[in-house]
């Protein structure tokens, strides 16, 4: 999550918001950035109750081991102005998703919009 | 279940957050009309 905090510039000059979302509560949020990540400046979520709902609504909810039920996907979804997704990649647990993945992306949806 | 593609209609959500240490509530249709990078990621703290 810092990658998205360092590339908050990029993101602005896209027109794009970051928002970040885990089946995590505030006080863990709070905390994670306290003692781990720093602050970051973009929001993060809390898909904590029901558990998981929007990640499930989304179809990113893992619902087995390994490594833990209840965990959601390392997924992205760029939604664009209109509410319609216009981008969606999974990636593996363990990988920092690539920001560039997201600026060409960006950078395609301005052009089409003009 | 599969993820949600491209061209589909994103579900609307409303949900508890924060912003650095303040609680700030986010209902995604309350930005419409913006484009939004919605990272889903495993837990804080997560080892993986």
């Amino acid at each position: 999550m810092p990658a998205y905090q360092a590339d908050q510039a990029r993101f602005a000059e896209l027109d794009a918001q970051v928002v970040g979302i885990s089946p995590d509560s505030p006080y863990s949020h709070i905390a994670w950035q306290k003692k781990d990540v720093g602050r970051l400046d973009y929001p993060l979520l809390c898909d904590f109750w029901p558990h998981g709902a929007v990640a499930d609504a989304y179809g990113v909810l893992r619902r087995e081991a390994p490594p833990l039920a209840g965990i959601s996907e390392r997924a992205i979804f760029i939604v664009d102005r209109d509410g319609k997704i216009a981008f969606s990649k999974l990636y593996d647990l363990g990988q920092q998703p690539p920001n560039e993945d997201l600026f060409e992306a960006l950078r395609k949806m301005q052009a089409m919009v003009g | 279940m599969a993820a949600l593609k491209v061209g589909d209609h994103a579900p609307d959500f409303e949900l508890a957050g924060v912003v650095g240490d303040r609680r700030k509530t986010f209902k995604l249709s309350d930005y419409r009309g913006k484009t939004i990078v919605l990272v889903f990621y495993v837990l804080d703290w997560s080892p993986v």
